[in-house]
C-alpha cells in the first residue's frame, strides 16, 4: 500500500529486504534453466527419433513419442544386471560404511586405548592422498584374491573410508559426554551405552554419511572401470561410459539409458533436497 | 578428499581432551575435562579394539598398504607377466622426458582455471539467491545444485551430443548469433573447452552452496549501515560480500582445484576412450589411467600417481601460504 505513494526511490529500495527485484529473477530463472537444460534436452531426446536427434535444426518437440526407446534399452544394453549391480554396491557400501565408521569413529572420539592418537593420525593422512595413488595397489590386491569381474571387487575397497570415520569422531566429539556416564553407572557396558545412547543420537551426522555414500557410490566411474572388464558386471556408470565410444547404439537410447541411470539419485535429491544440499554442504566432498 | 584434515587439524594427543575440532563444535557446554575423570593412563581394555579394528583392517588392507605399495611400484619396472623388479628412478626419468606428461598436466591445469573461473559467477549467483526473503529461492537451489549430483558418466553422454559439431543444440545457439560453431569433440583445443565448460557447469552449484552458508554469516547490520550510507547493491557487493566472503571463497578455490586435479570421468566419458583427440586432451588422472590399466605399465603409473600426489599436495600448501595474505577473515 505504502509503496504506491512512495516516491520511487524508496519504491525501490525495500525490495531488497523483499527479495523481490524481479531482475534478480531474471537471472536466477536463466541461469536455472541453463543448469537444468540438459535434463530437459536428455528427455526430448529419449522420446525422439535417431533422425529427429542427428537433424541440423533441432527437434524441440518429438511429435511422436517414441516410448519404445525406453523398451530398447533393455533390449539392446545389460541395462538390467548394470542396475543390479549399482543397486547392491551402493547398498552394501553405504551399510557397511555406516557399521563401521560409526564403530571407530566412536572408538576415537569417546575411548582410551594406547595408540589411539597415532592410529587416528594414520587414518585420516588416507584424506590427504589422491586416489590414483593407491588404485594400482587396490588392483593388485583384488586380482591376487579372484575379486576381478566380481561384485565383491568392485565394493571392497569402498567398503571403508577414512572420510566416513572422521565425520563420525567429530559427531560423537559433539555430543555431551554426561549421557554416557549415566548409561555407565547402570551397568551398561560400552557397546551398550553406544548402541543405545549415543547411536541414536549421532543420527543426523549417520544420514549425511549415508548421503555422501549413496552419492559417491552410485556416480563412481574410475574403480568399477578398472576392476571389471565384462559389460554384464559394470555399475551403471562403467556401463554408460564405455558405451560413450559405441556408434551401433542409437541416441536416443542413449539417453534413455543414461537418463534411468541418473534417475535413482535424482529422485533422492528432489525428495530430500535439504538433508542432500547442507549434507554435503557440511561434508565438502563429492 | 582432501578438505577436511585442513579444516579440521585434529591434534589430538590429551587422551580425554573434549575439545572437539572444526567450526560450529559447541565446545561450551562441556564440563573441565579430567575433573570427574579417572587418570589419563587407563583404557577402555579390549572394548575400543572391538570398536576400532573391522575398519582398520579394511584401512590398512586397501589404502595404507597400496600408498606404501605404490611408492615402491614407482621405482621399479613391470614385465609383460608381471612381477616388478627394482629399477631405481627409472619410471621418473622416463616421465620427466615423457612430452605427454606436459601435456596433461598444461591440459589438467587449463581444465582448472576455466572451472575456477566459474566462482566468481557463483559468488555473484549466490549473493543473489542469498537475497532475503526471496521467493522460490529452494526450487533455484535445486536446479542450480541437479548437475553436482548427477551422475557424470551419464550426463557426459548428453553434452556429447549437444556439443556435436554438425546437429547439436551448442552450435545451433551460437550459430542464433552468426557463429559457426567447431567441432568441438574432434578438435583438440576444442575439446578441452567443451570438457571443461561441462566441469564448470557441473560444480558451480556445489560452490554456490559453501558460498551461500558464508554468506548467512554476514551480519545483516552490516548492509543496513551501508545502506543508510547510500552504498549501491553493487557497491555493498565489493565492499561489505566479497571481503567477508573470502574465508568462503578462499575454501572454494581449494575445494575445487582440489578437484578438478582429479579430472577423469568427464573427460572419459564425453569425449570416448578411442577418441583420437585423446592423446592431445588428456588430463593427468587420464594418463595414468591409461599407462597403468591401457599399457599396463603398472610402475610408470605408479610414478605419475606420485606427481599428481606431489602437485595436490603443492597446490594446498601455495594456496594455505597465500590465504594469509589475503583472506580478511
Amino acid at each position: 500500500m505504502t509503496a504506491t505513494v512512495t516516491p520511487t526511490r524508496t519504491g525501490r529500495r525495500p525490495g531488497r529486504r523483499g527479495g523481490n527485484h524481479w531482475w534478480i529473477h531474471v537471472v536466477l530463472g536463466v541461469g536455472g534453466f541453463v543448469m537444468a537444460f540438459p535434463f530437459l534436452w536428455q528427455i526430448i531426446m529419449s522420446l525422439s527419433t535417431n533422425a529427429q536427434v542427428q537433424s541440423v535444426t533441432p527437434t524441440f518437440w518429438p511429435g511422436e513419442l517414441q516410448w519404445q526407446n525406453y523398451a530398447q534399452v533393455f533390449e539392446r544394453l545389460p541395462f538390467l544386471s548394470q542396475l543390479g549391480t549399482s543397486v547392491m554396491v551402493t547398498i552394501i557400501r553405504t551399510l557397511a560404511q555406516i557399521v563401521l565408521c560409526t564403530l571407530a569413529g566412536y572408538a576415537f572420539a569417546r575411548m582410551r586405548f594406547r595408540g589411539r592418537a597415532i592410529l587416528l593420525a594414520i587414518v585420516l593422512s588416507i584424506l590427504l592422498v589422491p586416489s590414483q595413488v593407491y588404485l594400482i595397489s587396490q588392483y593388485q590386491i583384488v586380482q591376487g584374491l579372484g575379486w576381478l569381474d566380481t561384485l565383491v571387487g568392485i565394493v571392497a575397497p569402498g567398503l571403508f573410508s577414512a572420510f566416513g570415520t572422521f565425520l563420525m569422531r567429530t559427531a560423537f566429539l559433539n555430543l555431551p559426554p554426561e549421557l554416557e556416564e549415566a548409561a555407565r553407572m547402570d551397568g551398561a557396558n560400552p557397546f551398550q551405552t553406544f548402541w543405545r545412547i549415543m547411536l541414536p543420537l549421532a543420527r543426523p551426522s549417520i544420514s549425511v554419511l549415508a548421503i555422501t555414500t549413496v552419492l559417491w557410490s552410485w556416480n563412481e566411474l574410475l574403480w568399477p572401470l578398472v576392476v571389471s572388464t565384462r559389460a554384464e558386471d559394470m555399475p551403471l556408470a562403467a556401463g554408460l561410459a564405455t558405451l560413450s565410444s559405441d556408434r551401433t547404439i542409437d541416441y536416443p537410447v542413449l539417453m534413455a539409458a543414461s537418463l534411468m541411470a541418473m534417475a535413482p539419485v535424482l529422485i533422492m535429491f528432489v525428495v530430500l533436497q535439504r538433508r542432500v544440499i547442507d549434507g554435503l554442504a557440511a561434508s565438502g566432498l563429492k | 578428499m582432501t578438505i577436511h584434515t585442513e579444516r579440521h587439524p585434529t591434534s589430538d594427543a590429551p587422551a580425554r581432551t573434549q575439545r572437539a575440532s572444526g567450526p560450529g563444535a559447541p565446545g561450551s557446554r562441556r564440563p573441565t575435562a579430567g575433573t570427574t575423570r579417572p587418570s589419563a593412563h587407563r583404557t577402555d581394555g579390549f572394548w575400543p579394539w572391538l570398536f576400532v579394528l573391522p575398519l582398520l583392517v579394511g584401512v590398512g588392507t586397501f589404502y595404507i598398504w597400496p600408498i606404501i605399495q605404490t611408492f615402491w611400484y614407482s621405482f621399479t619396472t613391470w614385465g609383460v607377466f608381471g612381477g616388478a623388479t627394482f629399477s631405481g628412478i627409472a619410471n621418473y626419468v622416463r616421465l620427466v622426458s615423457d612430452p605427454q606428461l606436459y601435456q596433461s598436466l598444461l591440459n589438467t591445469v587449463i581444465y582448472t582455471v576455466i572451472v575456477l573461473l566459474g566462482i566468481p559467477v557463483a559468488v555473484w549467483l549466490a549473493s543473489l539467491l542469498n537475497t532475503p526473503g526471496l521467493r522460490f529461492a529452494q526450487f533455484y537451489r535445486v536446479l542450480f545444485f541437479l548437475p553436482y549430483v548427477a551422475m557424470p558418466a551419464a550426463i557426459a553422454l548428453v553434452w556429447r551430443i549437444m556439443f556435436n559439431g554438425d546437429y547439436g543444440i551448442v552450435n545451433w545457439f551460437i550459430g542464433l548469433f552468426g557463429i559457426d560453431g567447431p567441432y568441438w569433440i574432434s578438435t583438440p583445443g576444442f575439446a578441452l573447452v567443451a570438457v571443461s565448460l561441462v566441469g564448470l557447469w557441473s560444480s558451480l552449484g556445489f560452490s554456490m552452496i559453501i558460498l551461500g552458508a558464508g554468506l548467512k554469516d554476514i551480519p545483516p547490520e552490516l548492509y543496513e549501515a551501508a545502506e543508510l550510507d547510500g552504498a549501491s547493491r553493487w557497491r555493498q557487493f565489493r565492499s561489505v560480500t566479497v571481503p567477508l566472503l573470502s574465508p568462503s571463497i578462499f575454501f572454494v578455490v581449494i575445494v575445487t582445484t582440489i578437484s578438478s586435479f582429479q579430472l577423469f570421468d568427464l573427460l572419459y566419458a564425453i569425449l570416448g576412450s578411442t577418441n583420437p583427440v585423446i592423446p592431445k586432451t588428456m588430463s593427468l588422472v587420464f594418463y595414468f589411467y591409461s599407462a597403468g590399466f591401457i599399457d599396463n605399465d603398472k610402475g610408470f603409473a605408479a610414478a605419475i600417481a606420485m606427481v599428481i600426489f606431489v602437485l595436490i599436495g603443492i597446490v594446498t600448501l601455495v594456496q594455505f601460504r597465500f590465504q594469509r595474505k589475503w583472506v580478511q577473515a
